[in-house]
């Protein structure tokens, strides 16, 4: 995989864009501060979230992340700390 | 088999004609060898802690297992069969929401619970703390402490109870389907037979043990036949779906198999660097069923892994439920699938008819046929008569494999086990709750069902269940005046429909768009269920019998045909 450099809110509206797909809304119902549950996704969408963005990223990110950062802001800032953590494209 | 009337015998037999042969392995997240039990070893481990468990309960007692993902299930599984002591496997506690325990508990009574230090210790032991006071006993079976008690003998026989399985019923009101060693062994039999399965029958799977497809078509029917069970986690297989597939190449195994849902997800998930080296050539027999099978799946499936060996012949759609302790119908080790198109109105009124315009042609796949030595009737859920081939009505199964009860649910038990066909009072049925139809030469097909489950992802999921989680989000919710239903989309999947009413008093509008969305969370937490539509009436128009009972079934008819009195809606 290769690496993206991507800021938090470059990540937060990828994360927007990809959840609205997944639940097949328009992107503006996508409140960036709401739990993912509450907008809908349940385990398997939010397994497919983290596993679009990390293709997206080009970083592993484990598949609790979710559940532990369970909003558009939450989850962008943890994952905008991953990226700058990782190493860059193998 | 012969000389062999218990499931401890088997293990016993396999024990002495393999004892090195490996019985199963468990694969962590990555998809490396993390755990194995030789045949030898396994009988070892479940005879010492029978011996352990013989000293807190008598055979009969009943223990749940709850176990996260690993063969410590698979020992404490094998420790019940060898004590007498009937198991009840059970999903473990999810991160959050509820778990079924309490009501199962409730149930079946049990005196013991198996676990492992993972749940005692980890995040979820709130769940096991709750049972401190009782009377129960909790049993923590890890693999690196199998204790040193004398093995117990076996001493169930064929007509024993080896387990309960609670995949029937809701939480509320759980269902224990018992299964005796003698309903067990027959299905494997049949199973056997069906599969053309021999001990080089390798097998890989990520279905969860708890789950009776996950137990029986993988686990037992590996051990039955004295072939290697290769586990993976769900979440593994969620995550990392080719892992599944590259373990298949890796173990060389001739049979896995999953929901339907999952051959879709492997598709989604296909990645060419990581199928570098994937051989799906060994891959016999790739069965399809807990769900509703869809032809366009079994193409996709196809057109993306024939490219690395994968046999479009081993595509195998079956049927089972619980209550046949698992397989009904399956076809022959490389058939392939049977596909007809018929006339999609046709089949909604329960009709099957040739199509006339090509909007009209509808795919149904064939489930296969009858196993040896069981019949399948399509009987009319009304009248009771039978119907003769190509006529849609109510599957029944007879055979060794069927069970005999529910737990102590004797009306339940005469209702689903003892149904008569009219005319033929001597013998009696399962009734499945499923439509469909046999073919001339006796393809079942599965059409749609009669009883109100939502299958989602090969669980079954009861409406009861989440009308309750519903109502519990808010007191404008009126108790026992919501329905659940499922619906289903184009491309054949099924979604969840809400239909709730209101309390008159909190008709304004302003909260109800927050209710809503506080419904949809704790549906998804409560559930792991996206529900596609939540639809909030007015007070009293929700159809329900003059005796109260909610009208699922015509509520969904309302929804379809767009004439529900509608308050609030929140549809995706």
């Amino acid at each position: 995989m290769t690496k993206r450099t991507a800021s938090q809110s470059e990540i937060a509206e990828r994360c927007v864009i990809v959840a609205a797909e997944l639940l097949n809304v328009v992107p503006s119902r996508i409140v960036r501060t709401t739990k993912f549950s509450r907008l809908g996704l349940d385990s398997a969408t939010s397994i497919n979230l983290i596993l679009s963005l990390e293709e997206w990223l080009g970083v592993p990110i484990a598949p609790e992340a979710v559940f532990d950062y369970p909003t558009v802001d939450a989850l962008s800032k943890y994952l905008a700390e991953v990226c700058a953590a990782s190493p860059t494209s193998k | 088999m012969d000389g062999i009337s218990t499931l401890g015998e088997l293990l016993a037999r396999r024990a002495a004609t393999q004892p090195t042969d490996r019985a199963y392995g468990f694969l962590n997240g990555d998809g490396t060898l993390e755990t194995e039990l030789t045949f030898a070893d396994l009988h070892r481990n479940a005879a010492a802690w029978a011996g352990r468990l013989r000293e807190y309960a008598e055979p009969g007692d009943r223990a749940l297992l709850m176990f996260p993902p690993g063969l410590e299930f698979v020992v404490a599984f094998f420790a019940c069969m060898f004590s007498g002591i009937i198991a009840v496997p059970m999903m473990p506690p999810r991160r959050r929401g509820g778990d079924s325990s309490r009501a199962i508990v409730a149930d079946c009574a049990p005196r013991l619970i198996l676990t492992n230090r993972d749940l005692v210790k980890g995040p979820r032991a709130d769940v096991l703390e709750r049972f401190c006071d009782t009377d129960i006993q909790i049993v923590t079976v890890n693999l690196a402490d199998a204790p040193e008690e004398p093995p117990a003998c076996s001493l169930a026989h064929n007509q024993t109870t080896a387990f309960l399985q609670y995949t029937s019923g809701s939480t509320s009101v759980p269902k224990g389907v018992v299964v005796t060693h003698r309903n067990l062994l027959s299905n494997l039999e049949m199973i056997r037979i069906a599969y053309d399965n021999t001990k080089a029958s390798t097998y890989v799977s990520w279905v969860p043990l708890y789950h009776d497809m996950g137990l029986i078509l993988n686990a037992l029917q590996s051990l039955y036949v004295g072939a290697g069970c290769i586990l993976l986690a769900p979440a593994t297989f969620m995550h990392r779906p080719l892992i599944w597939l590259r373990a298949i190449s890796d173990y060389r195994a001739e049979v896995a198999g999953a929901p339907n849902f999952a051959f879709d997800h492997c598709v989604d998930r296909f990645r060419l660097d990581q199928m570098q080296g994937v051989d799906l050539s060994c891959w016999k027999l790739a069965f399809n069923g807990a769900e509703p099978v869809r032809a366009a799946t079994i193409r996709r499936f196809a057109e993306a892994f024939v490219p690395f060996g994968f046999d479009t012949q081993a595509a195998y759609p079956c049927y089972g439920m619980a209550e046949a302790t698992l397989l009904i119908s399956g076809g022959r080790r490389g058939g392939g699938p049977v596909i007809r198109t018929v006339s999609g109105v046709a089949l909604q009124r329960h009709q099957v008819s040739a199509f006339a315009e090509p909007e009209d042609a509808q795919e149904v796949v064939g489930c296969g046929r009858s196993l040896h030595g069981e019949d399948i009737a399509i009987v009319d859920p009304d009248s009771l008569r039978r119907m003769p081939a190509s006529n849609v009505g109510e599957i029944w199964v007879r055979g060794e494999n069927v069970a005999q009860a529910y737990w102590r649910k004797p009306d339940e038990t005469r209702a689903t086990f003892q149904a008569h066909i009219d005319g033929e009072p001597e013998t009696a049925w399962l009734r499945t709750g499923d439509l469909g139809f046999l073919d001339e030469v006796g393809e079942l097909f599965v059409t749609g069902r009669i009883k109100d489950i939502i299958l989602v992802r090969g669980m079954n999921h009861y409406p009861q269940d989440i009308e309750h989680t519903v109502q519990s989000c808010h007191p404008a919710l009126r108790r026992h005046f919501g329905a659940a239903f499922a619906v289903q989309r184009p491309n054949g999947q099924e979604q969840l429909v809400i239909v709730q009413e209101i309390e008159r008093v909190h008709r304004r509008a302003e909260n109800l768009v927050d209710i809503v969305h506080d419904i949809r969370e704790a549906i998804a937490e409560e559930h792991e269920l996206t529900a596609a539509d939540i639809v909030l009436i007015r007070t009293g128009t929700l159809p329900i019998t003059t005796s109260g009972k909610i009208q699922r079934a015509l509520t969904r008819r309302q929804w379809l045909q767009d004439v529900l009195d509608i308050v609030v809606r929140d549809r995706l």
